[in-house]
């Protein structure tokens, strides 16, 4: 959670109609507050989040607090007040909007539990997934915003010391909910190969490493086994059969000579 | 014109009045005096200093009946004892007050000076974007109360005209209780 928290009221006084809250999540326990009312909530164009709950006060539910989630695919519209002078029962808190999503995320995932002892993995590299909530002051748009397509464009990811060809490194991608993954893996200089591999894994509660690993063909963790490769390696995941995922395990590796150009790219857009 | 006379019925007295109010106005005698009211002590022309009076409406609209304004007022989460905001206090004899909520809400806006709890029906509950419009009369005041920053646009114009046309028929009444006085 990004410290200070943005500020709700600001837009208010600024003559916007809108409080958009984007921000890095940090822990899976992070919990955004807003003190203003609104018309409508949406998915903003740069979460990566794709499930978000919205919790409110209202005096019928029990603990007053009453709450509705908002998924890319689906906004929420209605007049949802903010009674600061109020509060959640028992914890006496006030009875301001909270935000937080609901997708599962682990910032301690053990990707060398996953990938096996046989692939040995140097450093873990996560890329904080983006939340990104657009609260709407007055009536809502006709049109809401979809989230925008992402690239991660992954270059040189261990400068690892030289002449040590067997270093790695996983960097753990978020692409919650995207209908269309796909990954392009490229060698640039001819005749060094470089480490590729790749791991979709989904969250889960309860198990005491906290992941399910999505494998295509129900043999093993991985998309693409993290061998050396000396030839392009493109493909699609197959969300349509398997599911949607929540991350990908990009594993890589190289040395000074061999060079390589890893892109992910995500979309909402069915394949 | 002739010179005004005792009438010798009401019928006759009321015609006499309507005269009066349609005459010539250069031959028309003044209705009301214009005299400055001073802002203390009893009124010029109060005819029982120990009773308390309102000085009478002006039959000419003065420069303060005209004035308008047109702000921004932004709501605030509301403090443990904190007395209810207060709006708009009314400085002339009617004024037309249009508010509208810009946001989402919730805010009330009503004539009690005590609109907690919100929800409670005390004041009017503004609905986003729905201008509403209250005619306030002299001494009224509007407050507003809300749980959360909200942004409400306050229009304050006045009814010049309004003051006008009962200043007049003011008038009018006193001159025919002069005249029923004196019978």
């Amino acid at each position: 959670m990004s410290y200070p928290q943005p500020d709700s009221t600001a837009p208010v006084r600024n003559g916007q109609n809108f409080f958009r809250l984007n921000t890095p999540m940090v822990s899976p326990g992070d919990l955004y507050v807003s003190e203003v009312g609104a018309g409508a909530f949406a998915i903003g164009p740069e979460s990566d989040f794709a499930n978000v709950a919205i919790n409110y006060y209202d005096k019928a539910q029990p603990g007053f607090m009453n709450s509705v989630i908002v998924s890319s695919d689906r906004p929420f519209v209605g007049t949802v007040g903010a009674f600061n002078d109020s509060s959640y029962q028992p914890s006496n808190t006030p009875g301001r909007i909270l935000i937080h999503p609901t997708d599962l995320y682990n910032p301690l995932l053990p990707v060398q539990d996953i990938v096996g002892v046989d692939f040995p993995i140097d450093e873990t590299f996560f890329i904080a997934p983006q939340i990104d909530v657009v609260q709407y002051f007055d009536s809502p748009p006709s049109v809401f915003p979809a989230r925008v397509d992402k690239t991660f464009m992954l270059q040189r990811a261990l400068q690892n010391p030289a002449g040590d060809p067997n270093s790695t490194a996983a960097i753990i991608v978020p692409v919650y909910g995207r209908r269309t993954i796909s990954y392009r893996f490229q060698p640039i200089t001819a005749g060094n190969p470089s480490l590729f591999g790749l791991v979709a894994v989904n969250f889960a509660v309860g198990d005491i490493n906290g992941y399910a690993v999505y494998a295509p063909d129900g043999t093993g963790p991985f998309v693409v086994p993290p061998i050396q490769q000396v030839a392009p390696v493109n493909g699609v995941i197959d969300t349509k059969t398997f599911g949607r995922v929540d991350a990908l395990i990009v594993i890589l590796g190289g040395n000074d000579a061999g060079k390589f150009v890893c892109r992910i790219d995500v979309s909402d857009q069915a394949p | 014109m002739a010179p005004l006379t005792k009438p010798k019925s009401l019928g006759a007295h009321v015609a006499a009045v309507a005269r009066l109010a349609t005459g010539n106005l250069a031959t028309r005698p003044p209705v009301v005096s214009q005299t400055p009211m001073d802002k203390i002590g009893v009124p010029p022309g109060a005819q029982n200093p120990f009773k308390a009076q309102v000085q009478e409406p002006a039959a000419e609209t003065g420069k303060g009946a005209l004035r308008q304004s047109a702000t921004t007022y932004f709501t605030s989460v509301p403090q443990v004892g904190q007395a209810t905001p207060e709006l708009y206090s009314a400085d002339r004899l009617w004024s037309k007050v249009t508010v509208t909520l810009e946001t989402a809400g919730p805010v009330a806006v009503g004539f009690s000076s005590n609109l907690s709890p919100i929800t409670s029906g005390k004041g009017i509950l503004l609905t986003t974007d729905d201008p509403v419009t209250f005619n306030v009369a002299k001494g009224n005041k509007l407050y507003i109360q809300s749980t959360s920053v909200n942004r409400v646009k306050v229009q304050v114009e006045s009814y010049p005209w309004l003051e006008q046309i009962t200043g007049s028929l003011v008038g009018l009444l006193n001159l025919a209780k002069r005249f029923w006085g004196a019978s």
